[in-house]
């Protein structure tokens, strides 16, 4: 669920910028002196250093290091996004963050264990979860923007607490109702048309997905705040939809190009065979052709799915996050997304694992180095009138005593 | 107006009230960091400051307790800076920052991964089942039973008294291993499975099967009985491992022990993919699956050579397992129906061949 609702450690934070009337619609000249570039100055083989130390500890302290090492991973990729010239900051206490750390591992083992020991208790703790997780969640976007910092100041998460509920209702309703039908049917032990009945509710609740990731975002991107700039998120649930079918055609056509292309190459390979022996061996040589066909086909189908729809996302995101006086624009394109991540996926496979942290740094790169910022009125005289509201300080203190930060 | 302090490092002082920066001095006088510059002039303790840790990449941020902050203008020079006036550093940066000791590290990381692999997990399954109440295998077992439902399990065709002669002959053949007298709890149970289409119309689901589910429900197939009909002591020789599988807590330590694996491969792996993680954990699983069955086939030995047999007469399971195997793909007319069976590497069971031999020599002892 974590990967679902929570934005990718490398998601740029909103960086304010200044200030006269409305923008240009993307695309529109900018001056220089209206942006700030993002750039990313983190090194592949010094965080795999920091990974691989990281790792050892929390090995060691079994799974207890945990925060720490997430704070210093945070504070060194943060520390490597410039803004304009200047590093974002994160100023998350590891004591704190152990905190709520513990709080959501107890759950998440409650959890496990409640499935695992009956499907009754598995049900109960699922609701259980269900019914904390939104304000988790909001805790969560609650310390990790106020303990990031840029310029010396703090961000703040601005939702309230029944948005966060709001948001999640594409995943309750259809949720709660496939659990109430399954209930309903359990008693009559009707189970043909029970189970038909689920995989169509299963069905039904997959509809509502694009629904669920706009409306988190929604939630997330109508209240990130800098100063006296609260951002607006202005993409409509539609252009989810759009990137869902986009996605699911891209899937499809993959899988059609690879099919096919195997099939053609191994249909020269059998008539080969065929035509050197007896049926016996070819029907084998057939299935097994086949079947790595198919394989092949499907794996294609899987990787492209992950970096189309992070590469729309990210776009569609972060074009459509707005503020009259600031705005972003992120070009971040397929392609290159595909090929670092083909790269990435083979690489991290030769080397059991090694690679990750290079990965990683690869990607932030990739895609933080596609988003700048605009300022509607020059930046120096934007960034000099930038104040902290007077309230800053305040508001934060529940989500900061917990230190909640679920997600990567 | 700030005077040139010897030690003094240049810095941008950010108040934490406006995104303006200030160009100030820095340098410590004892335990406390003195600002100057751009109309600044104030000094505070060093221990109310988080100081930035050495990267070769980055910004270097130091935050005050009471809010503010200073940014390196060259991170270079802070570092010496900080070097030069004393900074303590940690060991773990200093770890991270030398290939000598990353080095170190992964030494250090593959180690203790292969050690609680081979030894760690296995442990805290057992400590971990010590705590666990047997009510809880019950529970687990009940759950998988259940989940069986009409399309694995229905009710044997085999008659009531031979159910019967079997479960008083292996009952018996049991007590004759307890030194210690303390009663095993297990059930047996005898089921037929539903059909499956097959040219030679005796496929079932389950086919030839005797498996152990956790609390002590033993379940053996039907067509077991069928294949080992007359050979009543091989029968025993196979309730002994499952009974094996019982006695030690098998299917709940695999739980723990799947769990466990499955945690620490999405914490190695998770970040490249959870397809990916899940490949090294399935073939850790099933190494761990492989040992638990060398576990329950010593049991086995156990038992038949508690009531005056030979271990040697499990070859005959094995013997007529392949038989039916080779007649169901002579069946099929697919002789090469075996070129699609998964790997060792995958297996849950050791490959027949080692445990034919471990019965072997079990006998010649």
């Amino acid at each position: 669920m974590t990967d679902v609702v929570l934005p990718a450690i490398s998601t740029p934070k909103p960086e304010p910028a200044a200030s006269p009337a409305r923008f240009q619609p993307a695309g529109a000249a900018h001056s220089s002196g209206h942006t700030l570039p993002i750039t990313f100055t983190g090194s592949g083989s010094e965080y795999f250093r920091i990974w691989v130390v990281n790792l050892l500890l929390t090995v060691v302290t079994l799974g207890l290091y945990i925060p720490w090492a997430k704070v210093r991973r945070l504070r060194y990729f943060y520390g490597n996004t410039l803004v304009g010239g200047h590093a974002l900051d994160f100023h998350g206490e590891p004591r704190r963050m152990l905190r709520g750390f513990l709080l959501v591992g107890v759950m998440g083992i409650f959890y496990v264990v409640a499935g695992k020991v009956s499907a009754t208790a598995g049900v109960v703790a699922l609701l259980i979860v269900a019914a904390l997780w939104p304000a988790l969640f909001r805790a969560s976007q609650q310390f990790r923007l106020a303990n990031t910092s840029w310029r010396g100041l703090r961000f703040r998460f601005v939702g309230n607490q029944v948005g966060a509920y709001r948001a999640m209702l594409p995943l309750f309703v259809p949720a709660a109702l496939s659990l109430m039908l399954s209930w309903r049917y359990d008693e009559r032990n009707d189970a043909p048309s029970a189970s038909a009945l689920l995989s169509l509710s299963f069905l039904v609740s997959l509809l509502f997905v694009p629904l669920l990731l706009w409306m988190l975002k929604k939630y997330q991107h109508d209240n990130l705040a800098l100063g006296p700039i609260q951002t607006r998120f202005s993409a409509s649930a539609g252009s989810y939809y759009a990137i869902a079918l986009k996605t699911l055609g891209v899937v499809v056509c993959t899988f059609l190009v690879v099919g096919l292309a195997v099939a053609v190459l191994s249909g020269i390979g059998f008539s080969e065979i065929q035509q050197r022996n007896i049926n016996g061996r070819f029907s084998t040589a057939m299935i097994f052709g086949l079947l790595t066909g198919l394989m092949l086909a499907y794996l294609a189908a899987l990787l492209v799915i992950q970096p189309y729809a992070t590469s729309r996302l990210q776009n569609l995101v972060w074009n459509h996050t707005t503020h009259f006086e600031v705005r972003f624009e992120s070009r971040l394109r397929f392609w290159k997304l595909l090929r670092l991540t083909l790269k990435n996926i083979v690489l991290s496979m030769v080397t059991l694992g090694l690679y990750l942290p290079f990965a990683k740094v690869a990607t932030a790169r990739l895609r933080l180095q596609a988003v700048t910022v605009h300022t509607a009125t020059d930046t120096d005289a934007w960034i000099s009138a930038l104040q902290a509201r007077a309230d800053d300080a305040s508001g934060d203190a529940a989500a900061d005593f917990f230190g909640v930060d679920i997600g990567l | 107006m700030p005077q040139a302090h010897p030690d003094a490092l240049a810095a941008d002082y950010f108040d934490g009230l406006s995104a303006r920066a200030r160009r100030v001095s820095l340098h410590l006088e004892g335990s406390r960091l003195h600002l100057s510059g751009d109309g600044i002039q104030w000094s505070l303790p060093v221990a109310e400051i988080r100081w930035p840790e050495r990267t070769r990449h980055g910004a270097r941020k130091a935050h005050f307790q009471q809010g503010g902050s200073v940014q390196a203008v060259d991170a270079g020079d802070w570092d010496a800076w900080a070097r030069r006036v004393g900074l303590a550093e940690s060991v773990v940066v200093k770890a991270q920052q030398s290939w000598r000791g990353v080095a170190l590290a992964v030494l250090l990381l593959v180690g203790i991964l292969a050690a609680g692999y081979e030894w760690g997990v296995p442990w805290l399954a057992r400590a971990a089942l010590v705590a666990i109440p047997a009510s809880v295998d019950r529970t687990v077992g009940d759950a998988v039973l259940r989940s069986f439902d009409d399309s694995l399990l229905l009710p044997s065709a085999v008659s009531p008294e031979r159910q019967e002669a079997l479960r008083s002959a292996f009952a018996q053949a049991v007590a004759r291993t307890q030194r210690n007298g303390q009663p095993v709890n297990y059930e047996l149970r005898f089921q037929n499975s539903p059909r499956v289409p097959s040219r030679r119309g005796q496929a079932t689901r389950l086919g030839p099967n005797a498996f152990a589910l956790p609390g002590g429900v033993v379940i053996v197939s039907d067509d077991m009985l069928k294949m080992l009909e007359g050979r009543d002591d091989v029968l025993i020789g196979v309730l002994g491992h499952e009974l094996g599988h019982v006695q030690r807590r098998h299917g709940m330590r695999m739980l723990v022990q799947s769990t466990v694996l499955g945690a620490v491969a999405g914490l190695l792996w998770g970040d490249i993919s959870t397809v990916l993680a899940a490949a090294p954990a399935l073939f850790g699983q099933s190494a761990y699956s492989r040992a638990f069955e060398r576990e329950a086939d010593d049991d086995a030995v156990a038992l038949l050579q508690a009531n005056g047999m030979s271990p040697a007469v499990m070859i005959e399971l094995f013997e007529r397992l392949q038989k039916q195997r080779e007649g169901d793909a002579a069946d099929q007319n697919e002789k090469s129906a075996s070129a699609f069976d998964l790997g060792i590497a995958l297996a849950s069971h050791p490959a027949d061949a080692e445990r034919i031999q471990r019965f072997r020599d079990a006998a010649a002892r």
